[in-house]
């Protein structure tokens, strides 16, 4: 054994697997990697940097994702999913969800445990499932431009997504064959494009308007380390609400000029948005858009002519008050802070929706200055993915410890417990720095209690049925005691993942209950396990139809 | 992935002039359980050649014994184990169970099949090394140990080797208070306070040392428990509110924030109406358990100042006028008078 001669070390590592960053958008969704300490954002075989978030199923069963997805949208609205992240998380029966399902023209079922599902061509497909078809996509895009496996991504969803949808994000990446290095925060992400190597010492506010939400984040950024501060946001406010209300304006001149059913072709509907969608973006460079296309109604032999011209004011009347939304989310952020909006050193855009000239401007207003104007917010998410990416791949080093940035991040929702007569009690506040943990004594309600069963809540309503379930911790077996004598020291945790665990004491005996949550994003194994099945099918149909041929 | 790894181009460090200095502690010391005589010999020697000094045993149960105290070794071990049976995995229970486990690595030597070699990962062996193996392999793979564990000797200003320094902070845990685990002055500037958060969390935050969390998950427990104290110490001393309600805890002999304190302290600083008021009466408490009685009575009197006539002010001022009498009768009460309520 004193052979000089070499033996194969067991503990060599093996070459770090690369992490690419994926932004996952409501609307449009982008992938990019950090290669040589550069970051490239990820083209596919034509060249596209962005591909919309959209699947179709089409009548031969082959499934279409991303830009050619988008194609099917106004030729088959109702097997064309899309805008399908703004469903994630919100029970089917929620208003939002009934919101939702009015504006989208495919069709949206009741699954297990009040979980909206969609249905196209008499399949039912989970909302993780579809994701994982976008997020299989990109994974595919970025096998093809690294010419190796991918099996390791950070995705990003908004701030202000609770832990049942980070969950739901962690599964759908799983779906698509990707370990899911980190689950980060949109804003963060771009703050982390932006002050990448640069060194700064600032406070940044990054407005972030998606086609599906709204977050703002007020961050530090000194050298390499980004600190949040506050975060804040509405997932239901978006460049999509400026659609609609266009759409509702070109419906009416629609209706106007030729009256026709609206209910019997929701098709129109999917059209029309196109359109508005269209003229949104040209608004965006012209004063004034005039426009003319013809529409199919059932109504009419031949197709009609659809005439209207829109003025950037006629928009700002109808769109303004949307933008005025997000400043109350705003107030509500530096609410927290010391210092107010104008203080910032820059204003970072994050999102398709800040390009329009209306919101730029408001935004000026608010902040008291011109927000940058030099940073790609269709792309800057992606970028600081995959920066992340690389931080959380590298092995460590000294080097690496003072050169690469560090993330410092918050809890987005507050975390408690149900008690008595239906209150949230709230232990872990919003915008707590993570790693975090808290610990809180329970006590029985009645003699002889053996089981106490705590309720775990994600929200900041006070009512608990307003918040989100997490999860449920029964603590079984408990010592024969008179009432309140059995106590139970409970603590819960949030790592830097964003992941909650916890864990029970018995107080008088030092028993440890080592119980943990087990958050499954609202779905039980027996339908993941059907995801699973179900998804493997149509990923091969996605490969043969969009990749052609190497499925 | 393939379930066998290449086999590894061997760093260009890695040659015979790998010296002792390069990752062995000084007085490091490294624990060799080897049924067999001769190879236990054998592999003395070849440690001594390391710069480490060698203490054999005779078997997993001797060394557990060695690992009792007050046996325990001195800090900056390596430790060398032997068989990938049972007993060395209860020896590996034993060392984990350790709560202040101070050692470099613990190496598991053998021909195992892969499983019996996931089972010493998951038991916490840091590294495996099959026969058969040279000085070298052994040099390097603890070289590869020891780095792996450089994250946490950047802790403070404690030399490597990092396990070591994140040990000895480890035991400090739960014995110092949030500005000694920072290491700053009572008086530290929310500037000086940042910044040397932001320091500590350069090194020590869990994402720094995810490459951890699979192989070595007790050592990455144990920073990511490092790391909640030191971001709870700068989440309280980074709000003036609560740095102040943590200073007066400080001197009535707390070393963390506590939420039931805090609200008697809110109570009680609650006589004031004024936030400079609320803030006075917080420094006079403070003050007053560290026996300052004079001055916590002037803190008394300025919140006072600020609204004359309030009623619960009065009356707080009348206990210390109180307490300073007997106070300047018997200097020896101001101790005993320190714990209670004024």
């Amino acid at each position: 054994m004193s052979t000089p001669q070499s033996a194969p070390l067991a503990q060599s590592p093996p070459p770090a697997p690369v992490v690419v960053g994926i932004d996952l958008g409501t609307t449009n969704s982008c992938v990019a990697v950090m290669i040589n300490g550069q970051v490239v954002v990820i083209p596919d075989e034509a060249g596209r940097r962005l591909q919309a978030s959209a699947v179709a199923f089409l009548e031969d069963g082959t499934v279409v994702i991303g830009e050619e997805a988008k194609r099917e949208l106004t030729r088959d609205p109702r097997n064309t999913v899309f805008s399908a992240k703004r469903f994630l998380g919100w029970p089917y029966d929620s208003d939002e969800a009934k919101r939702l399902r009015a504006q989208l023209p495919y069709r949206v079922v009741r699954g297990e445990d009040q979980n909206a599902m969609i249905e196209v061509r008499g399949e039912r497909y989970a909302l993780p499932e579809i994701s994982a078809l976008v997020l299989h996509r990109m994974r595919d895009i970025a096998e093809r431009y690294l010419g190796r496996e991918v099996t390791r991504a950070v995705i990003t969803v908004p701030a202000n997504f609770n832990d049942s949808q980070r969950q739901m994000t962690k599964l759908a990446g799983e779906l698509a064959g990707l370990e899911v290095v980190r689950i980060l925060n949109e804003p963060t992400a771009a703050a982390l494009a932006y002050g990448y190597g640069k060194g700064l010492d600032a406070s940044l506010a990054i407005y972030d308007l998606g086609g599906g939400t709204f977050d703002v984040t007020v961050l530090r950024a000194s050298g390499n380390i980004f600190e949040v501060l506050s975060t804040s946001g509405d997932t239901y406010l978006g460049g999509d609400d400026l659609d609609n209300r266009l759409t509702r304006v070109l419906l009416l001149y629609l209706q106007k000029q030729h009256p026709f059913n609206l209910d019997a072709q929701p098709e129109v509907r999917g059209f029309v948005k196109h359109i508005a969608e269209n003229m949104k973006k040209a608004l965006s460079t012209y004063e004034r858009v005039q426009l003319t296309e013809r529409v199919k109604l059932a109504e009419y032999p031949e197709p009609v002519e659809l005439s209207v011209a829109l003025s950037r004011d006629l928009f700002r009347a109808q769109c303004a008050d949307i933008v005025e939304r997000t400043f109350k989310i705003c107030d509500e952020a530096f609410s927290r802070l010391p210092f107010a909006p104008r203080d910032l050193s820059d204003v970072i855009l994050v999102g398709g929706s800040t390009r329009v000239p209306l919101v730029r401007e408001l935004v000026e207003r608010y902040f008291g200055r011109p927000p940058r104007a030099d940073i790609d917010p269709d792309e800057v998410v992606a970028v600081g993915a995959a920066i992340q990416g690389a931080m959380l791949s590298a092995p460590f080093s000294v080097e690496h410890t003072l050169s690469s940035p560090l993330l410092l991040d918050v809890t987005p929702a507050s975390l408690g417990v149900v008690t008595i007569q239906g209150i949230c009690e709230v232990l872990i506040p919003k915008n707590t720095p993570v790693p975090c943990e808290c610990r809180k004594v329970f006590a029985t309600t009645s003699d002889q209690q053996r089981e106490v069963t705590i309720q775990v809540l994600q929200g900041e309503s006070r009512a608990a049925a307003e918040n989100v379930k997490l999860g449920e911790l029964t603590l079984a077996g408990l010592r024969a005691a008179p009432r309140g004598a059995v106590q139970i020291e409970v603590t819960f945790e949030i790592d830097t993942d964003g992941l909650v665990s916890i864990r029970a004491r018995d107080l008088h005996t030092g028993v440890e209950q080592a119980s943990s949550v087990k958050v499954s994003a609202g779905y039980s194994e027996r339908e993941v396990r059907a995801m699973r099945g179900q998804l493997s099918s149509h990923v091969r149909a996605a490969d043969v139809s969009v990749v052609g041929g190497d499925a | 992935m393939s379930a066998h790894p290449p086999a590894p181009t061997p760093a260009p460090l890695m040659t015979e002039s790998v010296g002792p200095a390069a990752w062995v502690a000084p007085g490091a010391v490294a624990l060799v359980a080897h049924p067999l005589e001769a190879q236990r010999a054998a592999l003395g020697q070849l440690l001594a050649t390391l710069g480490l000094t060698p203490a054999l045993a005779t078997g997993a149960a001797d060394a557990a014994a060695r690992l009792t105290p007050p046996a325990l070794p001195p800090l900056g071990s390596l430790w060398v184990l032997f068989d990938e049976g049972a007993p060395t995995l209860a020896l590996c229970e034993r060392l984990a169970a350790i709560p202040q486990r101070v050692f470099w690595g613990v190496v598991a030597l053998g021909q195992g099949a892969a499983e019996a070699r996931a089972a010493l990962m998951a038991a916490g062996v840091d590294a495996y090394l099959s026969y058969p193996f040279g000085r070298d392999d052994l040099a390097r793979l603890a070289l590869s140990v020891a780095q792996r564990r450089a994250p946490v000797s950047a802790f403070g200003a404690l030399p490597p080797p990092l396990g070591t320094a994140v040990d000895k902070a480890w035991m400090q845990l739960e014995r110092v208070d949030y500005y000694a685990l920072l290491e700053l002055p009572r008086d530290a500037s929310a500037e000086q306070l940042q910044q040397r958060f932001h320091q500590r969390s350069l090194v020590l935050h869990p994402d720094r040392h995810r490459a951890l969390k699979a192989p070595f998950p007790h050592v990455y427990d144990k920073l990511n428990e490092l790391y909640k104290r030191l971001l709870e110490a700068y989440r309280v001393l980074s709000d003036p509110e609560r740095r102040l309600m943590y200073d007066v805890a400080l001197a009535r002999g707390a070393r963390r924030w506590d939420e039931r304190v805090a609200l008697e302290l809110r109570e009680l600083s609650a006589r004031a109406t004024r936030p400079e008021g609320r803030r006075a009466l917080l420094e006079a408490e403070r003050l007053r358990r560290e026996g300052r009685w004079g001055q916590a009575r002037a803190a008394v009197r300025a919140a006072l100042a600020l609204e004359p006539g309030r009623a619960e002010l009065i009356e707080l001022d009348g206990c210390y006028e109180r307490v300073l009498r007997v106070i300047a009768r018997d200097p020896s009460c101001a101790a005993a008078a320190a714990v209670g309520a004024p």
